[in-house]
């Protein structure tokens, strides 16, 4: 255990100004050298193992997703919503702790120069709410872990589980954060998600049941239902859906 | 969730657009104090409902009177229930960050539950008059604000000057693309800014002559959201949200000479200095 480290705004700012001299660095290298002699490690009052991200799983699938949401979910545990904001976190653990894994997980080295910058850029680095939230190799990890966690929080796996089962559920839970943002609302669809392996195999099943959730629970105080009256709901929408 | 404005419902509602309950008002009066540094929020007030039938509803449990919270950086969107009377919320430990919604609502905590304040304008016939569990029945105006850092970053972190030979003598351009603001002049005019800004007496002269086209420019670039992932985009759109500021919607010297607090002040002070 150690301070979790970030790097300063100077270094933050030339690294992304500088992706495509750096290019090679991102192939094949590393940043070690520049993060010896400049402003790379300045720590954070929290700590966390970061030597344990070396077991994130380099593949593709929801399995691998869902094991590595949990590990990075646990490794920042002390982390808050606020702190999982800034990039110059984010982008230390993607130039150095886990430059191999973010790698080989987003960049395609068959690539040209043009769509590898491109690809560093959104990956490497955290500087929007959807970058930070959806692209960069490891936020994204710790992002997924915080909804399944305001979902489930007694088990987060179980919520992982569904969300990263299928990239356009994430997507609809991240897109709807009026429906799926609102713990009751969230445990509802996942809790649909399980019941109905239909609404969990079909794309445009599902769709179809987020769009007619929207329309039919706007305007609708969901906080004060109970759990029953929730998953009621949800089959009425289900059944909506399957007949639009 | 957020309930947008002006949205209409099939039953009554108390709140301000609507009109249902005459003038019958649901406010929500907030201060909010906020350590950024600390990462700490509180919100503190109290909600004045000025019609009895949904005060008596709130204290026999039929209803339920809460703040809706909403924070799309953070993802965080939830209904906290308050009592009536003085409010409290902390928001602290980090769980907003960016603009932060609240609004006062009422909430009808069971089905069939009847609306029959005097108050409500003849219009309603008696069958719409009545609500089920998760309806808003009073919705106070939104309050935003601004949490976090960002808002306070000084606008001087976000410049930087940089000599250009590809500019043409006694001019300079912008160059938007990097994380910074690169102000690219040519080396001759880079000299004389550069002497300028190390001379205490007559730095003061940059704000009127280079910032204050620049920061137009830059406030002009943000009507697209091409630059949005530069770090410069986040640190002023942070200070317009604290602010208020819709850059679509503004006259762009106005909000450049705010954001350098009245520049063009510099010019006497300057001379008098010189003098």
């Amino acid at each position: 255990m150690a301070n979790l480290l970030y790097v300063g705004q100077q270094i933050a700012d030339d690294l992304a100004d500088q992706i495509y001299d750096n290019l090679e660095r991102y192939k094949a290298g590393d940043f070690l050298d520049l993060e010896a002699k400049g402003d790379w490690r300045i720590p954070l009052s929290i700590e966390a193992d970061t030597a344990a991200l070396s077991k994130l799983k380099q593949n593709k699938s929801p399995e691998s997703e869902t094991e590595n949401s949990l590990l990075v979910g646990s490794i920042f545990n002390k982390m808050t919503p606020t702190l999982a904001r800034e990039n110059r976190v984010w982008l230390r653990l993607s130039h150095i702790e886990c430059i191999a894994y973010s790698r080989q997980r987003w960049l395609n080295l068959n690539d040209k120069d043009g769509e590898l910058v491109k690809d560093v850029r959104k990956h490497f680095f955290a500087p929007t709410l959807t970058g930070c939230r959806d692209d960069h190799a490891i936020s994204r990890l710790w992002w997924n872990h915080h909804i399944a966690k305001q979902i489930l929080p007694e088990n987060p796996e179980r919520a992982l589980k569904v969300i990263l089962a299928r990239a356009d559920i994430r997507l609809n839970f991240l897109e709807r954060p009026g429906l799926a943002a609102r713990p009751k609302l969230g445990r509802g669809i996942v809790s649909a998600l399980e019941r109905s392996n239909e609404l969990l195999k079909q794309e445009d099943l599902f769709r179809k049941f987020m769009t007619t959730l929207n329309l039919s629970g706007a305007g609708i105080a969901f906080e004060v239902w109970n759990s029953d009256a929730i998953d009621k709901f949800m089959d009425r929408c289900l059944a909506d859906a399957v007949k639009s | 969730m957020r309930v947008k404005p002006f949205t209409s419902f099939p039953h009554p509602v108390l709140a301000g657009y609507t009109g249902d309950y005459g003038d019958r008002i649901f406010s929500l009066l907030m201060e909010i104090e906020e350590e950024p540094d600390q990462g700490a929020v509180l919100l503190q007030g109290n909600a004045v409902i000025d019609d009895p039938t949904i005060t008596l509803l709130i204290e026999s449990g039929r209803a339920k009177l809460g703040l809706m919270i909403y924070c799309q950086d953070t993802y965080l969107d939830q209904l906290v229930e308050c009592p009536l009377g003085e409010i409290k919320l902390n928001l602290s430990g980090g769980r907003v960050r960016g603009t932060v919604h609240v609004r006062g609502v009422v909430v009808v905590a069971q089905d069939g539950l009847t609306l029959d304040s005097k108050h409500i304008v003849d219009e309603f016939p008696l069958d719409a008059r009545t609500a089920r569990a998760g309806d808003f029945i009073a919705l106070t105006e939104e309050l935003s604000f601004e949490a976090g850092l960002e808002k306070l970053a000084p606008l001087e972190s976000i410049f930087r000057l940089k000599k250009s030979d590809e500019i043409q003598e006694g001019q300079f351009q912008l160059n938007l693309d990097s994380e910074s603001i690169e102000i690219l002049a040519h080396p001759s005019l880079y000299d004389v800014l550069h002497s300028l800004r190390e001379q205490a007496t007559m730095k003061d002269l940059l704000l009127p002559s280079l910032y204050l086209p620049v920061v137009m420019s830059v406030l002009d670039a943000m009507r697209s959201d091409e630059y949005a992932d530069k770090r410069w985009h986040g640190v002023i759109s942070a200070r317009c949200n604290a602010e208020g500021i819709d850059v679509k919607n503004v006259e762009l010297e106005a909000v450049a000479q705010k954001f350098l607090d009245t520049p063009m002040k510099w010019l006497k002070t300057v001379v008098e200095r010189m003098n």
